[in-house]
């Protein structure tokens, strides 16, 4: 046999590429979802490695309860710190970086000080032995405060940091960014608007999130923010939980019109628009879960983002899908059948 | 017929679709059902199929499939309510005299008959002992010839063996491979009496087919005393549990159909599409190729197929 002859893993591998090559080939993938799914994320970790590497991710992102993060549902409690340093470890062994989203946008000079949190970022940076790992900040309070306690931790700027902006948002704004920091997210806004993005210097440098479920035009993100902010520092107050809730239905964030589509409604990217930022240079996408109840959803939208349902390849897609969502639970009834009481929490 | 709603898929939007899960991810099912018609204005399925774990069970037997009597009415009372035919897949190949006496089978065959909106509830049967025993007994319900039947008597591929089993049974169960047998099909009279599976995960041309059914078939019958270690031997090798063979094997990568051959199908005057998936951990699966295979996904449309999976899934699950 010649020595130019692909082996059969080769082989397959280069079929596999077929699956992914009319759609952000060489993207790099991060998954929400850590210090909160994390087995699941291990499952889905483990079944990409083994059957499509193509889209295994490079990192995993996640928040953990603290004064410089929000929660966007209950108040999460803290993890502790073995728990974290375990779980950092794990990733580093399956060399995937890890993203702590600091996504508080509010935070005052005295919470600067919570050492908590502080434990938090240096455990991520100490453990660091892959060299991926970052914190992802939206307050530049936070980020400078990081930056003179740790001089070489990567910082990310998070959407959050865009969305307090009270300036226009241009490409200048984000070259001016990308001087401060690491690497920047684009606003939801904004990764649907070529004059900006196409106008940012260094592309290989920004981040995507690209299943956004709010809306494209909310006028009210900033309030939302502020409100879950004031819901960190007074975790007891429940009239925040009920502003909130007002605030969301006044908005109309969950309402679906059954008589007319919805088309783009949503922050989440289509393929079409996923591809013109990649055709721009930008590599880096973030499937967020903070806005999840659930890790389910983080997988239908693990498994809508990464894979490419053009029609003649629709079915190898939904093989990739089923064949990993049914590793979830052990061959049992783990979820019940039998019609016992369920709710609609999410309804209007 | 349900007005169309522009949330029902662009190509298909009339399809009858039969899915599976009955006993078993019932609650799942029927909370698909409730999110597509409280939000989306639409029903999105008519049928639902499957068994729970008994002697005249086959297709899929497995421990997930026990259940209780109060489970199952209970089941079959929320299908009844929204108007959704349950199909019984009672579609054990191996059936005698003997086996017809099953007090579960026969209770669930009562419970069809009893709570039957749409006219339309049937029993999928494989053995000729067992669709005669229906017939005689239960003569309101309607007969479907299972997959196991037309693959295990030998009639893939056969236009004669689809033309006598369209004259014996209300409806006729394609083979899996024959979905793809465009000559066949085109030759089927009542298009609309054939059912087509269109989401089969295993591989396609499986030599090993009939043997599994068999299989299925002898265990169902002996379910806690059976040893299926041999067939899992060749399971083993066979690739339908190896990703790689299904994704890129020129001869028998997966026979779910994509996109452009269930148009084709559908282009051709079939109707009545079935998806399988009662087999798996959890109801996951089955949900997902519910949202990709009802839900519109075409260009404009896509952005609203990503939001409204994620509200339904939020829906469904609590916080975590």
């Amino acid at each position: 046999m010649s020595t130019n002859t692909p082996s059969n893993n080769e082989a397959t591998a280069e079929k596999l590429r077929e699956l992914t090559a009319d759609y952000l080939p060489d993207a790099l993938w991060t998954f929400g979802g850590a210090f909160r799914f994390d087995s699941s994320l291990q499952v889905i970790l483990t079944g990409m490695s083994a059957f499509f590497p193509l889209r295994k991710p490079n990192r995993v992102a996640g928040t953990i309860p603290c004064s410089w993060s929000l929660d966007w549902f209950v108040q999460r409690r803290p993890m502790p710190l073995a728990e974290y340093a375990q779980l950092l470890e794990k990733y580093a062994q399956q060399n995937i970086g890890v993203l702590l989203v600091l996504d508080n946008p509010c935070i005052t000079a005295d919470q600067l000080n919570d050492t908590y949190a502080l434990t938090l970022v240096d455990e991520l940076y100490k453990r660091d032995r892959i060299r991926k790992n970052a914190v992802c900040v939206a307050s530049d309070l936070l980020a400078e405060h990081l930056r003179a306690r740790l001089p070489h931790l990567a910082i990310v700027c998070h959407p959050n940091r865009l969305v307090f902006e009270q300036n226009r948002r241009t490409a200048q704004l984000y070259n001016s960014l990308l001087q401060q920091y690491t690497r920047v997210c684009l606003h939801p806004a904004d990764a649907v608007r070529p004059s900006i993005y196409s106008g940012i210097s260094e592309p290989g440098r920004i981040e995507v999130v690209i299943n956004d479920p709010c809306q494209r035009t909310c006028p009210v993100r900033r309030e939302h923010m502020r409100l879950l902010a004031e819901m960190r520092s007074n975790p007891y107050n429940t009239q925040l939980m009920a502003q909130r809730e007002a605030l969301i239905t006044r908005n109309g964030c969950h309402k679906v019109n059954a008589k007319t589509l919805q088309q783009k409604l949503s922050c989440n990217l289509t393929r079409e628009e996923a591809k013109a930022l990649y055709a721009a240079g930008i590599r880096s996408f973030i499937i967020q879960s903070n806005q999840f109840r659930n890790e389910m959803t983080l997988l239908w939208d693990i498994f809508q983002c990464t894979l490419d349902y053009s029609p003649e390849i629709d079915n190898k897609a939904a093989v990739i899908a089923t064949s990993l969502m049914a590793q979830f639970g052990a061959p049992t009834n783990s979820m019940p059948s039998g019609l016992r009481k369920f709710s609609f929490s999410n309804y209007e | 017929m349900n007005p169309v709603s522009p949330y029902q898929h662009q190509i298909w939007p009339d399809a009858v679709w039969d899915v599976s899960g009955a006993f078993v991810n019932d609650r799942e099912l029927v909370a698909f059902h409730d999110f597509c018609t409280l939000l989306l204005g639409f029903s999105p399925f008519n049928i639902v199929h499957g068994a729970p774990l008994c002697i005249w069970n086959s297709g899929r037997v497995l421990r997930q499939l026990m259940c209780d009597a109060e489970e199952m009415r209970a089941a079959g009372i929320a299908y009844e309510q929204r108007n959704i035919a349950l199909y019984l897949t009672f579609t054990n190949l191996i059936l005698q005299e003997q086996h017809l006496k099953d007090a579960l089978g026969n209770a669930l065959l009562t419970f069809a008959r009893n709570h039957n909106p749409t006219k339309r509830n049937a029993a999928i049967v494989a053995s000729d002992v067992l669709r005669a025993h229906i017939r005689k007994e239960y003569p309101e319900l309607r007969l479907v010839s299972s997959i196991l039947k037309i693959t295990n008597g030998g009639g893939k591929g056969k236009l004669d063996v689809y033309k006598r089993l369209a004259d014996e049974y209300d409806e006729v169960m394609v083979h899996p491979d024959d979905v793809l047998n465009y000559d066949l099909l085109e030759k089927l009279e009542d298009k609309e009496r054939h059912i087509l599976l269109v989401n089969e995960y295993c591989i396609r041309q499986c030599p090993l087919r009939p043997l599994h059914y068999k299989t299925l078939s002898e265990s169902a019958l002996d379910f806690l005393g059976y040893d299926g270690s041999e067939f899992d031997k060749k399971q083993n090798t066979n690739g339908c549990r190896d990703l790689n063979t299904l994704l890129t094997h020129p001869k028998h990568s997966v026979l779910a159909l994509n996109t452009p051959e269930i148009q084709k199908l559908y282009d051709m005057g079939f109707r009545h599409f079935k998806m399988q998936g009662r087999g798996h951990a959890n109801a996951s699966a089955i949900l997902f190729d519910l949202l990709r295979l009802v839900l519109r996904n075409d260009a404009p449309a896509e952005n609203a197929l990503h939001a409204v999976g994620q509200r339904f899934w939020e829906s469904i699950l609590p916080i975590r």
